[in-house]
């Protein structure tokens, strides 16, 4: 047993010298605003996308607020303070004057960067019949499969194009989700976000495809502030991807995105990430810093909003998706994996705000931690007075590899409704001697047994995604633990 | 005797509390730690929501009293009056504290002191403090919250228990704790220091009772230090008057292979809260911590029960049952911390909730965090009913709903009582659970 320790420690460094594959910076020409952050610069980023005038407004107003703001420190987590003005604020590839109408007229650098990152966007586009908003540093730069949505009347764009085409669609929806005034992170983004994803489902239409977008940050020193809105109305369904890789930088980069999402009655939302941000070297330097503020509101009655998270990049993670369950028999999912290696800190939960009657959600999280890494869950229900009959399930489960990472859970449970069933659980553990020691016997080779062992252990998760994720997260995931604990 | 003072804990000031009588004056190391200890209170005041273990808690109503400091009791208080707090078929060397302060009268101090040092706090302060200056104030930090540092700046009395090495306590310290003030409301800021030495063991019952019906607020704080091998039961009952306020906190040291447990009922007072911190600090240690709370109308019952891993082979548990009523709020926070080098640490948590009322409120924070690898940690919560087939399946065999219910509760809050070694007290809790329960829904059936 004590060998089997060694070797397994031997594994994490090995992990650990595994440099980070999707690790490369592509000089593009991007057109950046000088750092700082002051109302000048909300005109202009406001300006230089020709917002409508209640944009603006609602932009001083965030930024206004973020003034009287402190950074919040109640997470379990450690990092440098930021400074705000060293970031810039607005970057956008060159050649986005005249916006590009097909693939032949995006930069061809860009169209590189994702081949690198094994993305070529028309083939996977084509083969995977995924429509793919690409998100380069701010600015959309390629929408795939518009016309096909169109004709089932769905908006699927940036969300500057929404800004001009459907802007009382915006005016209706942006912030009711998250307020301006929610938290640091999400006024800070409600002033200066600078691109994103839009997306309206009319009543009773099935979007006939997965809708995915893989954001990336380029430009260095460039904060990336995205906003995403996604508006199911009355009986409609979408599934949407999101999946995040970054190139390889030395500084700390901060993104602080905001999603908000929408379903109206009998509408339903599956919304799913893979964050696999740079995580910084094996000495924590460097890292993105994610800080994102994700919520749902199943407005309407018999709606339904889930999350699926695997999360196994940024130096910092700091995300709550959360469900407001206000419609009666609504229901919220979150399904969530996160590793933390080396020196990654994530602190990530949910909320499930039960409101309306005989709404049901389900917490299932799975955290890993290897390395140095800390891993916090944090998470909310809430049973309020008049949401009676609620049913809440929370498991949450954390797998440690190696003496000197942590894991952490931090369940709120408050519950004001008599007729509420509310259930916990949580257990915190090492790969046990016994199931290496049925694998090994087996003639599984160390290696294989534990990936085996944690594939296992995230299942639960993993079966939440659409197939080409669910493929994509297990490969990321042998990637992450290769030799980690692994 | 000390002049009456009357004043919010906000507002006091070094010079009210300069006319106190306080033991230990004369004493420059516990006059420098009151001072020191009053200093933080000074800056913290009482804690607020915003302070992440005080989450959920309301003191506003402890923080707009104006409480007077205590004089001598006005009531004498006989065998009769102590009557509740006695348990039936059950032996024990009594110790009764009236109004914050040793009554020797009823107390037995002298049938144990042959075996053991026991004393009031007060006397000790008095006459033989260095005794316990390397114990004093060591184990629960002033500075942990608002209520300690009042506590160490102003404690009166309480007891002192040094059990020496080897010694096994034949049968259980009972301590008893009787409010008498009427009109007036009052705070008491009592004391208790045990220190179990190598390979020695007591059991210790603490109980509270009341012939008041009037405000008054006890502060309470109690170290515990557990050298190599030593086992310490702590039981504990509380039934304060209904305007009571009850602040608690235990803090435990364990060495070396020693084991402590707590069993403790949650039954009176308008607000308690019952704090209990323990710190394994050496290997092999265990700790139990059991507890039941039942809260109906408008009491607020507040538990924090923290367990500190900081060496290997540790072994944990906490089990707690509440059951909430009226319009009534329980609050419950669990924390297993388990450090870097406690590896082999074996932690549980459970805590379940009977919500039986649509106005009571439940919230709960079961919280792990561990930093080392090789552990066993779980943790469970749940908020709930009665089982409606369990109901049903009463209730169709003739049962009447009421009694169908209480049975259920009881069975519910049995598995706590069950994990009570102490027989007698164990039947003792039962029997105060059932009129717990037949007042609680006789007080429903009015409204």
């Amino acid at each position: 047993m004590a060998s089997e320790v060694s070797t397994q420690s031997d594994q994490v460094r090995s992990l650990v010298n595994k440099a980070y594959a999707h690790g490369f910076y592509t000089p593009i020409d991007s057109d950046t605003v000088p750092p700082g952050l002051n109302e000048e610069t909300i005109y202009l980023i406001s300006a230089k996308k020709k917002e409508p005038d209640f944009l603006l407004q609602w932009r001083l107003n965030a930024y206004y607020h973020w003034l009287t703001l402190t950074p919040p420190d109640w997470a379990k987590l450690r990092l440098a303070p930021i400074n705000y003005q060293d970031i810039s604020y607005y970057s956008a590839p060159k050649s986005k004057d005249d916006g590009p109408k097909s693939l032949d007229e995006v930069d061809p650098k860009l169209l590189e960067t994702y081949e690198k990152l094994g993305i070529p966007l028309e083939e996977r586009a084509a083969l995977a019949g995924v429509a793919v908003d690409a998100v380069f540093d701010s600015v959309s730069v390629a929408t795939t499969y518009k016309e096909r949505l169109a004709k089932e009347g769905i908006i699927f764009g940036s969300f500057s194009e929404a800004v001009q085409t459907h802007p009382e669609l915006i005016e209706k929806y942006l912030g009711t989700v998250v307020p301006t005034t929610d938290n640091f992170f999400a006024s800070l983004n409600s002033a200066v976000f600078t691109d994103g994803s839009f997306c309206y489902i009319p009543k009773n239409v099935r979007c006939p495809m997965e809708l995915s977008t893989y954001f990336r940050i380029n430009a260095a020193n460039t904060g990336q502030f995205e906003r995403t809105l996604i508006i199911a109305d009355e009986g409609s369904y979408v599934s949407y991807l999101e999946g995040c890789t970054a190139p390889m930088r030395d500084e700390n980069q901060l993104h602080a995105a905001v999603v908000e999402l929408i379903t109206l009655e009998n509408a339903e939302i599956k919304y799913s990430t893979i964050q696999n941000w740079y995580p910084g070297n094996e000495q924590g330097k460097g890292g993105i810093y994610n800080f994102v503020t994700k919520r749902g509101d199943c407005r309407g009655n018999n709606s339904k909003i889930s999350w699926t998270q695997v999360e196994t990049g940024s130096a910092i993670t700091w995300k709550y998706p959360s469900c407001i369950l206000r419609g009666d028999n609504s229901v919220g999912s979150f399904y969530s994996v996160a590793v933390t290696n080396n020196y990654q800190q994530a602190d990530t939960g949910t909320k499930m705000i039960h409101i309306g009657k005989n709404t049901s959600s389900t917490i299932i999280s799975k955290g890993i931690s290897a390395g140095h890494g800390q891993n916090s869950y944090r998470g909310l229900v809430k049973i309020g007075k008049g949401a009676s009959h609620a049913r809440n399930y929370s498991q949450c489960d954390s797998l440690l590899m190696g003496d000197k990472c942590g894991a952490h859970t931090f369940p709120y449970i408050e519950v004001n409704n008599s007729s509420a069933k509310v259930e916990h659980e949580a257990t915190t553990s090492k790969i046990a001697d016994e199931q290496m020691f049925y694998c090994r016997q087996r003639g599984l080779s160390e290696e294989d047994a534990i990936s085996m062992i944690v594939n296992g252990f995230c299942k639960q998760v993993f079966n939440e995604l659409p197939m080409e994720f669910a493929v994509e997260a297990q490969k990321l995931m042998n990637v992450s633990l290769e030799g980690a604990v692994g | 005797m000390s002049a009456v003072i009357q004043s919010r804990a906000d507002r006091l000031t070094r010079q009210q509390i300069s006319q106190q009588v306080l033991p230990g004056a004369s004493v420059p190391w516990i006059t420098d730690l009151r001072e020191a200890a009053f200093s933080q209170f000074e800056s913290s005041g009482f804690p607020t929501p915003r302070v992440e273990d005080w989450k959920y808690t309301n003191l506003k109503a402890l923080q707009r009293q104006i409480f007077r400091f205590p004089t001598l009791p006005v009531i004498k208080v006989t065998e009769r009056d102590i009557g509740p707090a006695i348990i039936p078929d059950l032996e024990v060397y009594r110790v009764v504290f009236v109004d914050g302060l040793l009554d020797e009268r009823l107390s037995q101090l002298q049938e144990i002191q042959s075996k053991i040092h026991i004393a009031s706090l007060g006397d000790q302060l008095r006459t033989n403090a260095k005794d316990i200056e390397p114990h004093l104030a060591k184990y629960a930090d002033s500075g942990l919250n608002g209520f300690v540092s009042l506590n160490t700046a102003l404690m009166r009395d309480g007891i002192h228990i040094h059990l020496p090495k080897n010694v096994v306590v034949d049968k259980p310290i009972q301590l008893i704790y009787i409010t008498t003030t009427q009109n007036d409301a009052t705070w008491f800021h009592l004391r208790n220091l045990i220190i179990a030495g190598p390979n020695s063991q007591a059991s210790i019952i603490e109980s509270y009772i009341s012939l008041s019906d009037s405000v008054y607020f006890n502060n309470i704080t109690t170290e515990v230090s557990l050298a190599k091998n030593a086992r310490l039961s702590h039981y504990k009952i509380q039934q304060e008057a209904t305007q009571a306020f009850h602040v608690a906190l235990l803090k435990i040291q364990q060495q070396q292979s020693s084991q402590f447990s707590s069993h403790s009922l949650a039954f009176g007072s308008k607000y308690s809260r019952n704090e209990i911190r323990s710190e394994l600090s050496a290997q092999g240690c265990e700790c139990v911590l059991n507890g039941l709370y039942h809260a109906g109308e408008r009491q607020q019952v507040d538990t924090l029960a923290r367990v500190d891993h900081l060496a290997a082979n540790g072994i944990s548990r906490e089990y707690y049952k509440g059951i909430v009523t009226g319009k009534a709020k329980a609050i419950f926070r669990g924390i297993s911390y388990v450090h870097p080098d406690a590896q082999h640490s074996d932690a549980e948590q459970k805590n379940n909730n009977l919500l039986l009322s649509p106005y009571a409120e439940v919230d709960t924070k079961p919280q792990l965090e561990i930093y080392a690898d090789d552990v066993k940690c779980s943790h469970g919560a749940t908020v709930g009913q009665l089982d409606e087939d369990a109901l049903f399946y009463l209730r169709s065999r003739g049962i009447e709903k009421e009694t169908a219910c209480d049975l259920l509760t009881y069975s519910f809050a049995k598995e706590i009582t069950d994990r009570i070694p102490l027989a007698p007290f164990a039947r003792h809790a039962e029997a105060l659970l059932k009129n717990v329960l037949r007042g609680a829904r006789n007080l429903e059936d009015l409204r």
